[in-house]
Formats: structure tokens, sequence, C-alpha cells
């Protein structure tokens, strides 16, 4: 499908990356932006990004669709509901009826400096001669149109709707500026620093829970009804709120959206910088992932592009190898946990905790859902992405019964999910907790999670001794058994490796851990969990009170907003260079040996009291 | 940081999963309802120092759950040695919630002593649909010997009268003699050295270590 590549981005099919922000021009579009102090006006695409945050899970998701997740993407359409895209329909007749070309073409009119299109998609698809320009005065409308009619006809596909007019990038132009009118109020946060009542006035707004937030606001809330069609279950009180790219709130008990605009405008460069690296890269290996090198492991440390984690995550696991060792087995799960049905005894377990995973993320939030008699109720029935975790998280408990289901596997399974498909998600989890961390880290005992703790206590009193001295209470080794046993502060710190850092980490910060951690396996979490620590050696070792201690642990990777800097703390001046998976694992192997023999001795002394006084 | 305090008392939070432990604690210690809230996997702290007749008090809470896996309960368990005082809170929309309080009042005494002051809470009081009346758990927590109240950590209401009720049932047993802060593992600590001559003064001779 050749394409009349169009002259005004000087692109040719043979040079596929250029196709993009690393163009002549669009480098000369996008950086101006980058480089605006949070305060200045800012362009209309800056909020652009914000709002169109499901889209890039969208493309993420969808390029690395295989025939048989066609179903299963099918499945996850209800997650794309809130953005404001296209009609499965539309998209169809916009790039044809390849997923990857939805990939491409969902690019148009949307700032998005993290995406990055996969040349693989580029090669169908001719390449992308919309690039991610935003146009707001909509002078190159025309001129996409014609390129999206040429497409269309020379894959000879109708459109979708033969009685419209419309075409799916107008559609899109619609949509974004109607988004961008709902976000202007925004936008004024922004631009008038000078006005505080404005900014204190959205603050109280977005926090206050049940209070009365119109009163606070001295302008009426814009409430489009235009907006309604695109928003296809209407999400109460969310006209306020700033989601990242991935659908969960940017703002939180410990980061100020002030945080976050001092954050992006100086890690957006930095992200766009990697993009275009990447696409270099994956040029260079003929769009495919690059080979396991030491370059792609410098390129891992300094992050993913968004739009290629799935898959990068996926191949690199080594889930990919064992998907496609055993074809077919997730779906004979999927229908094996539907027979069972609540015969399967982590099914009520699951299904308790399938609404608390990520209630704040747009994709897992509870629905409104009128009730026969009038009123509503909030209900996750209905939702796309809960009903998949629902399926991944049965999959797994019949595929693994020594685990079954254990909490925080919901979490990971629900990250996974919004970067990859159903089946893929199953795979990188199987992965993760059958090749990656030890054995029996979610089992029944836990003990492989407490073993880990064991490890990681040594590990601090090794390499950071003042921090060593206020978790211990003046323990000089570690010991598992005997005496207080471990220290409480393990308490904080297991769960930092049973989620992977989710819920501890800011979501970009976890992403740059995962990065890393599929990559280079388990020691990346202990290299993370000592750095976290580093970082904060000064003010732990300040605290006095032993107890005041694990609250402080508990905090402050919360805060950890700069996952650059935590990458770069991680890997360059931490002393934790020589972490060896061969040093955690002989660690590992000592305690649980320890262990093993401990146990057995307590098992002997029972049974000798037990005969005692048979005698 | 170095706020003075004169004691210092470890709470435990525990009950079914779901119940909202989190909330209450992120309710009293922030005066604020935790939005969106995520599980807790294993342990969440917070403290806050707290007036309690003269005496400038700091709780140290946690929040424990075990989350209805058995599982956790292994993590979680290690705290509640040196608890002084615990919170078993119940949803009050939740008939299963009530009916496990038994197991955990048997939880909380075996693994942190007879001493344990313990609270019924009634959370969720914001909701409609309640299942557990306040006349039937006001007399569960009577044959139980529990304190008895009912919270919403949505609105704040009750909430930072169960943590200073708690607070007091303590003091009152430092005071009576019943509990000796000066036995490790008894979740008191004294905040400031003259204070302890005081109550040392105030508090009968020791032999009082009944629990151990």
């Amino acid at each position: 499908m050749a394409m009349a590549t169009p002259a005004p981005l000087g692109r040719n099919r043979n040079n596929e990356f250029v196709a993009d922000a690393a163009g002549p021009s669009s480098p000369s579009q996008h950086q101006p932006q980058h480089q605006l102090p949070y305060h200045q006006p800012v362009p209309a695409r800056r909020i652009l990004k914000t709002s169109k945050s499901v889209d890039g899970l969208r493309r993420a998701r969808s390029h690395t669709a295989d025939p048989t997740s066609q179903s299963l993407r099918r499945d996850f359409e209800g997650l794309y509901m809130n953005s404001p895209s296209l009609t499965q329909t539309q998209l169809d007749a916009y790039g044809g009826n390849n997923s990857s070309d939805n990939y491409n073409s969902n690019n148009n009119g949307h700032y998005q400096p993290q995406g990055l299109t996969p040349s693989r998609s580029l090669h169908r698809n001719g390449g992308n001669q919309n690039g991610n320009v935003f146009d707001p005065r909509g002078e190159s409308r025309s001129r996409n149109h014609s390129q999206n009619q040429q497409q269309q006809d020379q894959q000879g596909l109708a459109p979708s709707q033969p009685g419209s007019t419309q075409s799916p990038y107008q559609t899109l132009h619609v949509q974004a500026s109607q988004i961008a009118s709902r976000s202007t109020p925004k936008l004024t946060l922004f631009t008038q620093p000078v006005s505080q009542s404005h900014y204190t006035n959205e603050s109280k707004e977005t926090r206050s829970f049940n209070g009365l937030p119109g009163q606070l606001d001295p302008k009426p809330k814009p409430k489009s009804s235009r907006l309604k069609p695109i928003v296809a279950v209407e999400k109460a009180d969310d006209e306020h709120v700033e989601r990242d790219q991935y659908g969960f709130k940017k703002e939180s008990q410990w980061l100020s959206q002030h945080d976050f605009v001092i954050f992006e405008t100086y890690y957006i460069p930095i992200m766009e910088r990697r993009r275009q690296k990447w696409a270099i890269f994956m040029n260079d290996s003929a769009g495919e992932l690059p080979p396991r090198s030491a370059k792609l492991k410098r390129y891992i440390r300094k992050g993913i592009p968004p739009a290629l984690r799935g898959e990068a995550w996926f191949h690199y696991s080594g889930a990919e190898d064992k998907c496609k060792a055993n074809p077919g087995l997730f779906k004979r799960l999927v229908a094996q946990a539907k027979a069972k049905g609540a015969a399967n005894e982590h099914a009520e377990v699951i299904e308790r905790d399938l609404h608390r995973t990520f209630p704040e993320n747009i994709n897992f939030k509870s629905q409104i859902t009128k009730q026969q008699d009038g009123g509503t109720s909030l209900s996750t029935e209905n939702v796309a992405a809960i009903q998949s975790l629902r399926r991944v998280l049965l999959a797994f408990s019949l595929h693994c019964p020594t685990i079954g289901y254990c909490q925080s596997l919901n979490y990971i399974a629900g990250m996974l999910l919004l970067f990859m498909n159903e089946e893929q998600s199953f795979w990188t989890l199987s992965v993760i907790i059958q090749n990656f961390l030890p054995e029996g880290m979610y089992d029944v005992t836990m003990e492989g999670s407490n073993i880990d703790q064991a490890v990681l206590m040594t590990l601090i009193m090794e390499r950071l001794p003042s921090i060593w001295a206020k978790f211990s209470g003046g323990a000089t080794s570690v010991e598992m058994d005997e005496g207080p046993g471990l220290p409480t502060v393990t308490l904080v710190t297991s769960h930092w490796f049973l989620t992977l850092f989710i819920n501890i980490l800011p979501v970009e910060s976890i992403l740059r851990v995962w990065d890393c951690f599929f990559y280079e396996g388990r020691k990346i979490l202990f290299r993370v969990a000592l750095t976290i620590l580093r970082m904060h050696e000064s003010e732990i070792s300040k605290i006095d009170d032993p107890l005041e201690v694990f609250q402080v642990v508990q905090n402050i990777p919360k805060r950890l907003i700069d996952c650059h800097k935590l990458m770069e703390a991680c890997f360059k001046r931490m002393g934790s260079f020589d972490l060896t998976t061969k040093d955690i694992d002989r660690r590992y192997d000592t305690f649980r040996a320890k262990r093993k023999s401990a146990r057995a001795a307590a098992q002997a002394s029972r049974t000798g009291a037990h005969r005692d006084p048979k005698k | 940081m170095a706020h003075t305090y004169d004691f210092l008392l470890k709470f435990l939070i525990t009950g079914d999963s779901g119940t909202g432990k989190s909330c209450l604690l992120h309710q009293f210690v922030e005066n604020k309802f935790k939005e969106g809230a995520t599980h807790t996997i294993g342990v969440e702290f917070g403290s806050r120092i707290v007036t309690i007749g003269k005496n400038q008090v700091k709780l140290q809470i946690v929040s424990c759950d075990s989350a209805g896996q058995e599982r956790f309960r292994s993590v979680t368990r290690s705290y509640y040695r040196g608890a002084a005082g615990a919170l078993l809170v119940y949803d009050i929309s939740n008939r299963n919630s009530f009916t496990s309080i038994a197991k955990w009042i048997a939880d909380a005494r075996k693994l942190a002593g007879a001493d344990i002051a313990l609270m019924l809470v009634g959370n969720k009081l914001d909701l409609e649909d309640r299942e557990v009346s306040y006349l039937e758990a006001s007399r569960f927590a009577q044959e139980n010997e529990m304190t008895f109240l009912e919270t919403s950590a949505l609105t704040g209401e009750g909430v930072e009268e169960t943590f200073l009720k708690c607070g007091r049932a303590i003091l009152t047993k430092i005071e009576t003699g019943q509990v000796d802060p000066e036995r490790p593992g008894s979740g008191i600590q004294y905040g400031d050295s003259s204070l302890r001559r005081i109550s040392q003064k105030s508090r009968p001779a020791r032999q009082k270590s009944l629990c151990c």
C-alpha cells in the first residue's frame, strides 16, 4: 500500500522514523512547547495531551494485537469509550481493519510526545503522514482529510458510514476542540499564576469529596452537552480531574498538580528524546524489538517509550515465548474457570478485590448505572477492564493452583492490562510469578516474601548502616526465627516487592522500574528499594522515634515523582552496582536453608515433647 | 518533627476486609476522607498527638489488613504484639463483617495479651442500608467488655471520639495499675522522663504482670 507521501513533512517510506516528530519541521512545532515554563500560556495541544490519556493505551495495546487476540481486543473496546476517540467502525474505515493501522491513524490531532510509532506499523501504513502535529486552527484539516480519503481509496475500503460526510479526521478535530473547550478552565491554572484564587478554588474543588464545589467556583462549570455522545458513560465529578496518559489521577495526597507540571515540563522533552532514539534504534533492527545487548540494556534503563511498553515487556520478559509454547491455553483456562464458577475457591476473593483495583483509574472506575426504580448505583459490572481482570486472575488461579490468588496479583495484572491484551497480560503475570520472583512469594505461607525481606534487610545492614541502625533496634544480624524476628519495617517494605512498587511509587516511576525489571530481573527490585532508602538517608537518620521511622519509610516513595532522577540514582550513583542476581540468589538460599533447618528442629522438639508424656 | 508528648500509645486497627480501616486511620490523622481507597496490603502507619485530660498523648496507629486472606495474617501478626489498644472495625451495612468480630477479638486477646483495650467500631454510618443494629452491637460489646461506637470515616462522625475514648481507656488502665507501661510489649511508652516519676508514684508496686 504505497502512499503518495506528502511533501509537507518530507517523508519517504524508507525513512520511516523521520516521519514523526523527528522530522525537520515537527521538532520546531514541539520543542518550544516543551521549554515553556509552566506558568506561561500553554498552547492548546498541551491540554489535549492530558485529555487524551486513554488513547495512549489504545495505541499501545492495539498495535500488539495478534490474530487470536481480535476477540480479546473487542472485549477491551469498552476501555476506550472514555477517550474522545472514534467508534470501531470509524476506526476500521479509517486506516483499514488492521489494528496496527488504528494505531497510527489515531495519532492525528493529538499531541502525544511520549508516543512512538513503531516502524512495523509504518510499513503497513506507508508512513504516518499526519504525524503528531496538532493543528489547532485546522489548517491542515483538509489536507489530512484528503490524505485519509486517498488512503481509504487505495485500500479499497469504503467508509463505514456511507451517508456520513464527516470524515473520522473531522470527528477527531471536532472532538479535540470540544475537549479543549472543556479544559479551558484548567488552562487558567497555568496561564494566570497571578490569579491565585483560581488555583485555590480549583484545588479545593478537586479535593473536596462531598463538599459543595459549585459554591466555591465563581464561574459556572463548563458543562458542554456536546460532550455527551463521546463520553459513553458519564463519570461524575470528573471534569476537573487531571489524569495521566494511563488514566490515573495525577493529583494525590502526596503530589500536587503543581508537582506534576514541574515534572512534566522537564520530563516530556526527555521522553521525546528517548522516543526518537528508540525510533532510530528500532530502525536498525528492521522495526522489530532489538535483540538483547548492552546498548539495549542502557536504552531500557533510560525508559521504554510508553507506546512500546506492552510489547517490550511481553517480549523481553519471556512471556511471548511461553505464550507461543502454549497456544490456546489461556482461552481454555478462561473457559474452565467459567465452567467452574463459584466452585473455584478463589473466585470469591478475586471478586471482592476487583472493584478495589485502581478504583481511581478511569479504566477501572465503577460506572454509574441506572436502576429500574430510577435510582443510580455505582457498579463495576460493565467495566471492560474489570471483566478482563477477572478473566486473567481466574485463569491464573487455575494455571497456578499452589498460589491460586493472592492479593497484590490484582494490581500487577491490572497494570499489565493497561498495556497489553488479556492473553499477554496473563502470560506476563505467569512469567513474573513463576520465573522472575522466587518460589513461594505469594503462596499460602508467603515464605518467599519473608525470605526476600530478610535478604533486603541484610543488604541494608551491609550497605546502609545508618538506616539499618534505625530499622534494627540494635540488632546486629538479620534473624528470621530467633529473637524479635524480622524488623517491623519489613511490614512496609514487603509491600514494595509484593506489588512490584504499585501503590508505592507514582505511576511513571513504577513503569520505569518495570522496564528494567522485565529485562534484568528481580535484582532491580532490591536495587530500587535500596536507592529509595539511600535517597532519603538523611531524612531517615534524623528520626529518633523508632516508630516514626516506619511511617516515614511508608510515605517517602509516594513522593518520588521524578522517575528519571530515581533511575539515574539507581544505576549511577548508588553503591549497589555489584548487586547481581547471583548474589541475591545466594543470600536467598542461605536464608531458606536456615529456615528449613529451624523448622525441622522445631518439629523435632515438638514431636519429642509429644512423646515424653507417653513415656 | 520533635513534638513533645507524655505518652505514646500503640494502637491497632483491624477487622474484615473492606470495612474502612485505612479510611478511619486517614480520617483521624489527616482529617480527610481517603478517596478511591485501594485495599491495604500489609500495614499502614499513622500517628497524631492528642490531648487526653492533662496529657499530651501520641497515638501511633497501625492499620493491619490481612485483607481476608489467611496468608497475610502471618505478616501482620507480629504487630499485634505490643499494641496497647485495638479498634475492631465492622461495616454496619455488612452483616458478615460483624459476625467475624468474634474471631478478631480472640485474635487480639491471644496475640496482644488480655490487657489490650478493645473497642468495637461500627463504620460506614453514612450508609443507609444498615444490617447491624446499634442495639445488637452495643449488647455484643457489653458482653465482651468492649467500648462501642459507630463512626463514619466519610463524614468524620465519631472518628475522633473513638480514638480519644480508646486512649482514655488505656490511660485509666495505667492509672489504676491494671497495665504496666514498663512491661515490654505493653504498647505504651513514656515520652518524657519527668512524667515517668509522677506516674510511678501513683502506681502501686509492680507485681501486676498478670498477663505473662
